[in-house]
């Protein structure tokens, strides 16, 4: 009986210090999202008076929402938010529809040559944007692309990942379903059009989620290929804030980052489960 | 007979085409946007081609010679090597043991996953640019709650010796929680009854964090050090964003050292080449994986 207390008491004593750790960790994690969150809501003259600890340090002693409306008069930042979206919905959509066709192809249809095209597709993979990105900017002037959104689009409407995540998906696919539909005569159009792309429902959101949070990251390539302010995106937009080309302006740079991250926060608490279940099982991004 | 080999083969053919105007889109795109390219990037490492004159000749192996005595580059090869070091090792072990720990049976649980996860669902841009800000040390977070335990104020990102561990640290508090989703994965795959045993057997946390949890993650681990150790060579927007490569090459990444000749010295005959060096670094990974992951099976 005493000994059944004393394991007892010991399992709280361990519950309670573990719920301690995790919400030691928790704050460790979203303090500099609040830190720089709060700045932005500070006139600028507060900005880098509370040095020394206190609560002033995460709440501001003025609340002020003049940074935002900075940013929106001189910054053009609905142009920059509009870009992003666009440019992001149309790599989504976009691929979402290559990526399936391509995926049905290695999946359902014997043709020539299939198994060596789908290893040199698979293969292109070991080649990061990092190390491309000099011959890819080549490319894009070759075709005399520089400086348009189709540079930001275009080359990431097919790939790897996304081809050989609608194979795997597609192959999973009972058979007998479509010989059912070829017996009916239908063709692949329309086995793809009417079976698989309706069964694939989740899958396509699951990978359109994972291409829409990417082409948001995106930097590398529209730093690069974008060079006319009006067509900017905004990790670019950020990140010229953030070196002062507009003059360090620190309440604006603050709600510019509030800006990027909150819908992107929004986005991921209400469909986290979609999100940390499909990197859990598929391990990539 | 003749008839219905003729009609099967007309069938095959039709299902050939069929195959090839499905798989269309694709192989436009990647051939012009990545073949295409990847045979550029190994064709103009031999030459001294540039940016701004748009011309190049063939130079043979010089681009490559000349990599070997470039101090900027070699530079900028070990800041890179020594982030790996940091980052791969730290930021497996933290994520590795922040899965087990989430993975116990308690109470609200899931939404200190949740909370854990937020920085790898943020842009980089974002979580660099807050870094920055809170690195900074006149009015910085990083030195005002330093300055609760008497410590600092520290230079951090303008400091040669404290830039690299602070962009680290950026990079391992950004992405930890990404892999811990990984490991908590793995750790749902080993069989319950192997746990079971472990609790009859009076096996104590530790002992069963050595001895079960820890290899049953083998395959687990080797994906997640693979990734992360690819994630290190590819950093760029850290440089970019936090230091542009300072204090003096410090914190200058192979890809943005890289990016720097290519893009604002018009170098690019021998940015390629280093680009060619990088990608040989990285299939040489990719190779050991395969061949490790070949031994696990």
């Amino acid at each position: 009986m005493n000994a059944n207390i004393g394991t007892r008491t010991k399992s709280m004593i361990f519950k309670f210090l573990m719920y301690v750790f995790l919400i030691f960790v928790a704050v460790l994690v979203v303090i500099p999202f609040v830190w720089v969150m709060s700045n932005g809501f500070r006139p600028n003259a507060e900005i880098g008076k509370f040095v020394d600890f206190s609560w002033h340090t995460f709440f501001p002693q003025t609340f002020t929402l003049i940074n935002y409306v900075r940013m929106f008069e001189q910054l053009n930042m609905l142009r920059i938010i509009t870009n992003t979206f666009m440019v992001a919905f149309a790599v989504t959509f976009g691929s979402l529809f290559i990526n399936s066709l391509t995926g049905y192809a290695f999946a359902r249809i014997d043709f020539k040559g299939k198994k060596t095209i789908f290893i040199i597709f698979l293969s292109m993979a070991v080649l990061p944007i990092e190390i491309l990105i000099i011959s890819l900017y080549l490319t894009i002037v070759d075709l005399g692309l520089s400086n348009t959104y189709a540079s930001l689009i275009l080359p990431f409407l097919a790939s790897p990942f996304g081809i050989f995540f609608m194979r795997q998906f597609f192959s999973t696919v009972p058979k007998e379903l479509d010989e059912a539909a070829i017996l009916d005569g239908c063709g692949h159009y329309r086995i793809f059009a009417k079976i698989y792309i309706p069964l694939a429902k989740t899958s396509l959101f699951t990978l359109g989620l994972l291409v829409f949070l990417q082409q948001w990251d995106s930097f590398i390539v529209p730093v690069t290929f974008i060079g006319d302010e009006s067509k900017m995106l905004l990790q670019v937009a950020l990140t010229r804030l953030s070196m002062g080309l507009y003059m360090t302006d620190y309440g604006v740079l603050y709600a510019g980052v509030t800006l990027s991250i909150v819908p992107i926060l929004i986005l991921f608490l209400i469909f986290q489960k979609n999100i940390v279940e499909n990197i859990a099982t598929t391990g990539l991004k | 007979m003749i008839n219905s080999n003729y009609r099967k083969l007309n069938q095959s053919v039709k299902e050939s085409i069929n195959g090839y105007i499905f798989i269309l889109p694709a192989l436009l795109i990647i051939g012009v946007f990545f073949i295409n390219p990847a045979i550029k990037l190994f064709s103009l490492a031999y030459t001294d081609y540039n940016l701004m004159s748009g011309k190049g000749s063939f130079v043979g192996f010089d681009n490559f010679k000349r990599l070997l005595t470039n101090e900027d580059f070699l530079n900028s090869l070990s800041v890179t090597l020594r982030l790996a070091i940091f980052i791969v090792p730290v930021q497996t072990l933290i994520a590795m043991i922040m899965a087990v720990i989430i993975n116990q049976k308690l109470k609200g649980i899931n939404i200190f996953r949740t909370i854990y996860f937020i920085p790898a669902i943020v842009s980089f841009v974002a979580v660099a640019i807050t870094w920055k800000q809170i690195y900074n040390p006149t009015f910085g977070l990083a030195n005002t709650i330093l300055g609760i335990f008497n410590l600092g104020p520290y230079q951090f990102l303008s400091s040669k010796s404290q830039a690299l561990v602070s962009v680290a640290i950026t990079c391992i508090w950004k992405s930890w929680g990404y892999f811990m989703v990984i490991f908590l994965s793995g750790l749902q795959d080993i069989p319950g009854e192997i746990n079971e045993a472990c609790k009859i057997d009076g096996a104590n946390p530790v002992q069963k964090f050595f001895y079960i949890t820890v290899p049953m993650l083998k395959k687990t681990t080797l994906f997640v050090v693979v990734i992360t150790t690819m994630d290190a060579i590819k950093l760029f927007i850290p440089a970019f964003t936090m230091t542009g490569g300072g204090p003096l090459g410090s914190t200058d990444t192979t890809v943005h050292y890289i990016w720097r000749q290519a893009f604002r010295l018009q170098q690019v005959g021998p940015a390629t080449a280093m680009s060619t060096v990088l990608f040989v670094i990285i299939v040489v990974i990719t190779m050991i994986q395969l061949k490790l992951e070949g031994k696990n099976d």
